[in-house]
């Protein structure tokens, strides 16, 4: 996860910005398409963290300010893979039972706003930041061990946290003609949670976008 | 101010067509002056029978085809040296006044002669071949010798006289002209003068188009003046290659409404049909005037860019409403 906020930092040293370039001076573009990426989960039950596969839908809009810069908003929302802690110990039904395995399903969702820097035309690479806030809803936790088969634990911390979301991404888009543009990009994403520590996720993104000039 | 303009007009038309004929003039003499010595106008040849000789200083020998019993006039441009006539058995040989001479062939058998001619000053010295040939073959009756140092003097004083005749026309077209434009350009003053008096606004627009090619055109204001408006564009040519601007239409409710266009000057001069050309990565700025603006204030305006044939345009429909 270090390479993740490496990344991040990278990109925002060289002026790189949020979503990817998807609009000239200007222009609209409203855009939509699936995501999937790798990230990393806390939990309070346990001190170490859990990598999981995530996979969801991104709907943005990007409006030109130059030809150079675009101002963006995004919306997305999708499920983490199941997150597994090993070596938890938890209580059920009042009694503290032997270590085991904790598991959780998250779903997420996030709210960002950022700019991109725009760096073609035609075939148009893109860098960008994004700042923005996020949620995760935990599932059920569901604990394992040599006594137990996924139950779930007396102070379960299932439920909804907010989080604070920045993250830089790097893409490139093709634009096929005055409308239609499709694309792809790279983001790394650091939350940090109100109730836990800090997490990274990368991201790839695949989007087709409209623009025009509203 | 239109009746000047029309004397104005009438002037220059009529300087314009003089300056047309004497050039023309100037053409002709040019061209008859330049003749060799050796060359007879086709019209000489063919019909008349006639020959026109232009003789260098050194002299020159020609032939004189006749037909028998026929007379040919041998005209020099001034006095002859008469002494040299002689009259054969086979020619006719006679003094035609003082600078000319008559000769006729006695008979159609008669052997080719030979004849030395001059002036008294001297300036044209012949050596004339009589040689008579049948009825049927074409023959001189009248030929005319000239000098050449004379006919070139007289060239060039016609052509100074014609260099200077046109220099004097040149200097009064330029004149005219400038009267013209001065006088345009006060008009052109005038009619905005009043325009600002009765009505200039400046009204913000902010529509977009482009085409697939990259080539987006900006309409961010518009100009109401007196009774005409006019919608100020700008042409950004992010393509890779030249964008030809050959219409430029403004419609309103599908009625085309537009008028004079406009566009910045560049270094590429557009072909002909184009009203310009923006250069890749290049923008332009132009203008397209809506007479009678009045009419369509308020409404819906539609505006198209094309190249030609129609080629790449760019059409903004939206945001363009003067008011």
């Amino acid at each position: 996860m270090k390479s993740l906020a490496a990344i991040a930092i990278a990109a925002a040293l060289v002026g790189a910005a949020g979503g990817a370039a998807r609009a000239d001076a200007y222009e609209l573009t409203a855009r939509f398409g699936p995501e999937a990426g790798v990230t990393r989960l806390a939990d309070a039950a346990s001190p170490d963290t859990a990598q999981v596969w995530t996979g969801g839908l991104a709907a943005g809009l990007s409006y030109g300010v130059t030809n150079l810069v675009a101002l963006d908003a995004e919306l997305a929302g999708g499920t983490c893979g199941e997150a597994r802690y090993a070596d938890v110990t938890v209580d059920i039904g009042g009694t503290t039972q032997p270590a085991g395995t904790l598991t959780r399903t998250t779903r997420y969702g996030r709210a960002l706003v950022g700019a991109s820097l725009r760096l073609g035309v035609r075939v148009i690479p893109t860098l960008g930041f994004a700042v923005g806030v996020g949620t995760r809803v935990g599932g059920a936790g569901a604990f394992s061990n040599a006594d137990v088969m996924g139950i779930q634990p007396d102070d379960d911390a299932a439920g909804a946290g907010l989080e604070l979301l920045a993250g830089a991404r790097a893409g490139l888009d093709v634009r096929f003609d005055a409308h239609w543009i499709a694309g792809a990009t790279v983001a790394a994403t650091r939350a940090w949670p109100s109730d836990g520590a800090a997490a990274d996720a990368l991201t790839a993104q695949l989007h087709v976008a409209y623009a025009w000039y509203p | 101010m239109a009746a000047y303009d029309t004397r104005l007009f009438h002037r220059l038309a009529g300087v314009l067509v003089t300056a047309s004929l004497v050039l023309a003039t100037s053409s002709i003499a040019r061209a008859e002056t330049t003749r060799t010595t050796t060359t007879t106008t086709a019209a000489a040849a063919a019909a008349a029978a006639e020959a026109e000789h232009v003789v260098p200083a050194q002299g020159g020998a020609y032939d004189v085809p006749l037909h028998a019993g026929a007379v040919c006039i041998l005209s020099f441009p001034d006095e002859m040296a008469m002494k040299a006539l002689t009259t054969s058995a086979e020619y006719d040989v006679r003094a035609w006044g003082d600078d000319g001479v008559a000769v006729r062939a006695l008979k159609s058998s008669s052997k080719p002669a030979t004849l030395a001619l001059a002036t008294a000053s001297g300036s044209v010295k012949v050596n004339v071949t009589l040689r008579v040939v049948p009825a049927a073959q074409p023959a001189l009756t009248l030929i005319r010798f000239k000098a050449e140092a004379t006919e070139r003097a007289a060239a060039e004083r016609l052509d100074a006289a014609v260099a200077h005749r046109t220099a004097e026309l040149g200097a009064e077209v330029e004149r005219l002209e400038a009267a013209v434009d001065t006088r345009a350009r006060a008009r052109a003053g005038e009619r905005i003068a009043a325009q600002l008096l009765e009505r200039h606004a400046e009204v913000e627009l902010g529509a977009h188009g482009r085409n697939d090619e990259h080539v987006i055109v900006h309409v961010r204001r518009g100009v109401l003046l007196g009774d005409d408006g006019y919608m100020l564009f700008e042409i950004e040519n992010r393509s890779r290659a030249p964008y030809r601007l050959a219409t430029v239409e403004v419609r309103a409710g599908g009625k085309r409404i537009s008028g004079a266009v406009a566009l910045t000057a560049s270094s590429a001069a557009p072909e002909a049909g184009a009203i310009g050309i923006v250069a890749a990565g290049a923008r332009r700025a132009g203008v397209v005037a809506i007479p009678e603006v009045d009419d369509v204030l308020g409404d819906k305006l539609r505006l198209t860019l094309a190249g030609p044939d129609g080629q790449g345009a760019i059409v903004i429909s939206s945001g363009l409403v003067l008011r």
